[in-house]
């Protein structure tokens, strides 16, 4: 069983807003490698990715702070070794050419790297895009489960990451690496402001708090059925567009955030 | 019909080359500075510009990238994911932009061997390319003119290609590439893929 209770986890694109909900939540459990891009003393920093979101901590010892380029396997395969679990946040938008190199051949990188060092368990990320603007993305449905497979048309942050998530895949059921890939679309603070009432939110959307608990609940949750499985990370909301089912059902995970008052009169 | 031929100085590209100029007007590409091919050009298929460039009044591609790129010394494997998947994007998206009909994306049958060998594998078959990068190359390309295809900007047809001289002979090749640039894909369709072998368990 690839459950990680205790021990060290690798946590790699640490310097956004999700690497500070996780390290937050993930701090006072396991002894962290956090690394970014840049430094994480520059990350912590600022500015923030928007006006409200989270900026990370810096951790002392006995956590440990590194840069890693993701898209270098020497520097990944040097992140990777001695720890018993590794969360990718590593993600690029709008770069032609980065987007490659982090979205997919970091994911290959990492997940090649997993299997050199025999990683118990690999937490993945990218983006449930809900509406790319064309027939056959999932905007019009509703009931949208887990499994249900992501199209990501010609858009360079979705398809890249598309096809990273691909390659996980591939690799975690060649190798039989547990990989749990977690899918997001809007982020928002748990704090709800007194003008945000009534005002209505996305119907994939989950709290920055949530969204840190999940890796906990991520690297505790006892063995999958099959080596890569994917999850909707958000708050169960009644526009019944998106179920979290799965996260529930197999991390124990819920959000705690519902966000009536943003959708209630 | 003008053609813009990718990998042209490949031995598959090159002898691709040849027989379709002989009924349409070929514009062989490839990364090679020169290539033994009449009218080729050096060209970069990860710079837009410069394939936007090329693309004009093109009315349909024949990428040959995704099965002949193969890791040479100097390229790493992360290097050549990389290329295959990022010129296969940038072809395409420069494709629709330029009103390209359809790209005929030369694949390979070779994400489709990890079945058992009892089994006669078609299209229907989930691909399954082994973990590596050269293995993930080709189908990294197709999950891209997949992708892009579903919006119906443009077609793509994904051949892929058995082991030459093995499962398919080099006219059988000339054959199905000459009718995906033309064929009905079928319904409303803007993707579809077709397994290039006479022989073996991926045809029926």
């Amino acid at each position: 069983m690839a459950t990680v209770m205790d021990g060290k986890v690798l946590i790699l694109g640490a310097g956004g807003p999700v690497g500070a909900a996780a390290i937050d939540a993930l701090k006072d459990h396991y002894q962290l490698r956090v690394t970014d891009a840049r430094p994480m003393a520059e990350a912590a920093e600022g500015p923030r990715q928007s006006p409200r979101a989270p900026l990370p901590e810096l951790l002392g010892a006995p956590h440990e702070n590194r840069v890693v380029d993701v898209s270098q396997y020497d520097q990944v395969l040097a992140a990777v070794e001695g720890m018993d679990a590794v969360i990718n946040l590593t993600v690029l938008r709008p770069h032609p050419v980065l987007a490659f190199h982090v979205n997919e051949i970091g994911a290959y990188n990492v997940a090649k790297a997993c299997v050199a060092c025999g990683t118990k368990r690999l937490i993945h990320t990218g983006p449930f895009h809900s509406g790319l603007g064309y027939d056959s993305d999932w905007w019009n449905d509703f009931r949208v489960g887990d499994d249900i497979p992501i199209h990501p048309a010609d858009d360079l942050y979705a398809l890249t990451k598309y096809l990273g998530n691909d390659i996980t895949r591939i690799f975690a059921e060649e190798h039989s690496l547990e990989v749990l890939t977690f899918l997001y679309c809007h982020f928002r603070p748990r704090e709800i402001l007194p003008e945000e009432r009534g005002k209505g939110i996305h119907p994939y959307a989950s709290s920055w708090e949530d969204t840190g608990e999940g890796f906990l609940y991520g690297l505790r949750a006892g063995a999958m059925p099959s080596p890569y499985e994917t999850f909707f990370m958000c708050s169960r909301l009644p526009h019944d567009k998106y179920r979290p089912d799965k996260a529930k059902r197999l991390l124990g995970w819920e959000a705690k955030d519902t966000f009536e008052v943003l959708f209630s009169r | 019909m003008k053609i813009l031929v990718t990998a042209a100085e490949s031995a598959l590209g090159t002898m691709l080359c040849q027989h379709l100029a002989r009924e349409h007007d070929v514009v062989p590409t490839g990364r090679s500075e020169t290539a033994d091919v009449d009218g080729y050009r050096c060209l970069d298929l990860t710079d837009p510009e410069a394939v936007a460039t090329n693309l004009e009044g093109v009315d349909v591609v024949v990428h040959a990238v995704p099965c002949t790129g193969e890791q040479d010394r100097e390229q790493s494997e992360q290097e050549l994911l990389d290329w295959v998947s990022r010129s296969t994007y940038v072809l395409t998206t420069a494709a629709c932009s330029r009103g390209v009909k359809r790209i005929v994306l030369l694949s390979t049958l070779d994400s489709m061997r990890s079945y058992d060998e009892r089994f006669i594998v078609t299209t229907d078959w989930q691909p399954r390319p082994r973990a590596s990068a050269p293995a993930l190359a080709p189908h990294m390309a197709e999950l891209v003119g997949r992708e892009i295809a579903r919006t119906g900007k443009i077609e793509v047809i994904a051949l892929r290609l058995g082991d030459l001289g093995v499962e398919v002979s080099e006219q059988e090749v000339v054959e199905a590439v000459v009718n995906a640039l033309d064929s009905e894909l079928g319904a409303q369709y803007h993707w579809a893929v077709q397994h290039v072998a006479s022989s073996g368990r991926f045809v029926r």
